[in-house]
């Protein structure tokens, strides 16, 4: 059964749930990631806002974790600890679908092999509370955003265990999972029964959000059409402006490679894993200096590839929710929308050209 | 605005056309419109229908100068033979003092560009929409900009315009706020400024002046320089030393800032940097290829009661 959490009351979430360690997006000079929120400051969620700068996966894979201490006796190396990991219950308050989205796919990025239990801990600690996108002043969909064409909405639901819909002078606040109604309870001083115009206010907001989304991403058959053109000069053309930064997959919600570097000064040393990022020109260098992807198309080419090929023909996921971040902050326009259209076309003319070699021969067989 | 920007553009891409067309240079670096906003990005013209798409408008903010030592570093494919034709490319005032930088800096030989200057009255910041017909705000480096008329290039697009101010009257307001903090207040600053930097390297790979074969921050043997943790005195240190690397070679062209994914003011350490360089040293980045560089060069009668 629905509720309804009052406009006014969003403020006094965060201090009835005690027993939990609240997460939300929070202004850092205009700039906005997931952050705690520390209970004695003044300091609170926004609301307002389209999305974080910086991707929610920052909450469960932190862009610099410790993984373990080396300890140190008499001046030598004499063993490691593990470092502690976090406990006890999290919520985070105000993510966006696309975001909740990349979290299923995280959980199998990080699950599919090596089952990485730092990841796993952060992930089973928290309690998802989603807000939709409803179109309003000031909120999402902005004009980077197509999450309705790669398996996600401004309502959807997937990774979420609670989702909050504005709907005027209320949220709708309805539970989702086990872990929701966990927090649903623990909340309810503050929230009512939602009635019917509730509920379809809130069906009504998403479905006109959905209206205003005009990207699309050619996500559909990316793997075949991605599949002939490895070695096309297709890619040559939009990474010759690419800066190599690595803006797109730093603030991707489903990036997430890392390195591993064991650091030593001074009588201390820790091993902490940090994001890295296949646009760093020595991201794939071998030990013998060998480079096997000099080129920026090289490391274009294979984000695109990753996102779009890679992981759905060896996980069954899309590597993409279509949260806009890359389009928005890329300093050169590469607009991954429309690099997977030109690749789209750029298969269909290869395919062509296939046909007419082809053609070619079965005419020559012909006349012989 | 004095200058007529649509013609400008007209001439632009009939110049880069007839070069293209004359086979005169490898290609023409300039902007077009990106189809799906406002904005401007760099396109790599070579042929008559790329020139064809070339714009001049408000948002050329981008500093293609940053292209150029790449570019010219490119080793043909085996079995090819080398392009030895000069790069076209577009400028604006401020990015054609990078190219003076670099010349100074011997990145660029004779007659390896062929430059299509153009004169300037100002850009846009589309991260700053405003009602109105320009329907951003100015940028704020155009605020304290000398140089409104190319000071490199082969030819020259648009009427000259009158320049009101010189370096030597640069007041650096704008890093007065953090002239006038304590040590500690500035430490303050940048601790915060720092703690929400992801370690893109954008501002760097943005800089026409960042072109190392090796940067320090890639280095990892014998040791980092810089640690890969993203934390603050990492951060900081980041921040710190690939500012004190530009200073007295940065012309601000602002582009580290515009890259900047997370609003980090890091035009304030470059122009900073660029007061004292001057007041101390005399230095005029980006003014005459025969200036000697700061780091490269001493004078005995330079300023010696501390290191800054």
């Amino acid at each position: 059964m629905a509720k309804i959490l009052n406009k006014e009351d969003l403020d006094r979430l965060p201090g009835v749930l005690s027993g939990y360690d609240v997460y939300a997006p929070v202004s850092h000079d205009g700039v906005l990631r997931f952050c705690r929120l520390e209970e004695d400051s003044d300091q609170g969620m926004e609301t307002g806002f389209t999305n974080t700068h910086k991707p929610p996966k920052d909450l469960f894979f932190p862009q610099t974790e410790v993984m373990l201490e080396l300890k140190r006796e008499d001046h030598k190396w004499t063993g490691t600890q593990e470092t502690a990991r976090p406990t006890g219950k999290a919520v985070a308050l105000g993510m966006r679908p696309c975001d909740a989205q990349s979290l299923n796919i995280l959980d199998v990025l990080f699950t599919w092999d090596y089952v990485d239990n730092y990841y796993i801990n952060n992930r089973n600690r928290f309690t998802i509370v989603g807000l939709a996108c409803t179109g309003g002043d000031k909120e999402p969909p902005t004009a980077s955003c197509f999450c309705t064409s790669v398996g996600g909405g401004p309502g959807s639901k997937e990774g979420l265990d609670v989702i909050m819909t504005d709907i005027g002078n209320h949220y709708l606040f309805e539970a989702l999972t086990d872990k929701g109604r966990d927090l649903e309870a623990a909340t309810a001083e503050l929230l009512s029964q939602a009635d019917d115009g509730h509920v379809q206010q809130a069906k009504e907001a998403v479905e006109a959000a959905e209206k205003k989304i005009s990207r699309k991403m050619p996500a559909e058959g990316s793997v075949e059409y991605l599949d002939g053109i490895f070695d096309h000069d297709y890619w040559e053309g939009f990474a010759q402006r690419c800066l190599g930064c690595g803006i797109c997959t730093l603030l991707c919600p489903t990036c997430h490679c890392f390195d591993i570097n064991d650091v030593v000064k001074l009588g201390e040393g820790r091993r902490e894993r940090t994001w890295d990022s296949c646009q760093f020109e020595y991201y794939s260098i071998h030990a013998s200096g060998h480079n096997p992807r000099p080129a920026k198309k090289h490391r274009q080419r294979n984000r695109i590839y990753h996102k779009f090929h890679y992981m759905v023909k060896n996980l069954d996921v899309l590597g993409c929710v279509g949260c806009g971040r890359c389009i928005e902050k890329c300093p050169v326009n590469i607009d991954i929308i429309e690099v997977m259209q030109g690749a789209k076309e750029a298969a269909k003319e290869a395919g062509k050209e296939v046909e007419k070699e082809a053609g070619k021969g079965e005419a020559k067989e012909a006349g012989k | 605005m004095a200058i007529n920007r649509d013609a400008m553009q007209t001439e632009i891409r009939e110049v880069a056309r007839k070069w293209i067309e004359a086979g005169e240079v490898r290609f023409v670096l300039g902007w077009e419109k990106s189809p799906n906003s406002d904005l401007s990005r760099p396109i790599f013209a070579s042929s008559a229908d790329d020139a064809s798409r070339l714009v001049w408008n408000g948002l050329c903010t981008g500093n293609l100068t940053r292209y150029l030592v790449d570019e010219l570093r490119k080793k043909p494919k085996r079995g090819e033979e080398p392009d030895c034709r000069p790069i076209g490319i577009v400028v604006k005032p401020c990015d054609s003092k990078a190219l003076v930088e670099l010349t100074k800096e011997k990145q660029i030989p004779e007659g390896s560009i062929k430059v299509i200057g153009v004169t300037c009255e100002g850009q846009l910041d589309p991260s700053r929409p405003e009602p109105g017909n320009d329907a951003y705000a100015k940028a704020d480096k155009c605020s304290v900009c000398h140089n409104h008329n190319p000071l490199m290039a082969d030819v020259v697009i648009g009427d000259e315009v009158a320049e009101t101010s010189k370096l030597e009257d640069d007041d650096f307001s704008d890093v007065k706020g953090l002239e006038e903090m304590t040590t500690k207040e500035r430490w303050e600053f940048w601790k915060r400024q720092s703690e929400r930097c992801v370690r893109c390297y954008a501002c760097r790979d943005a800089c026409p002046m960042c072109y190392c074969v090796e940067c320090i921050f890639d280095r990892e043997k014998p040791y980092r320089w810089n640690d890969k943790t993203v934390d603050v005195p990492e951060n900081v240190f980041y921040h710190v030393i690939r500012g004190l690397h530009l200073a007295g070679r940065c012309i601000d062209c602002g582009e580290c800032e515009r890259a900047c994914p997370m609003d980090i003011p890091i035009r304030k350490i470059n122009r900073y940097l660029m007061k004292r360089a001057y007041q101390r040293f005399g230095v005029k980045p980006g003014q005459d290829p025969e200036d000697e560089s700061m780091f490269g060069s001493f004078d005995m009668n330079d300023p010696q009661e501390e290191i800054w």
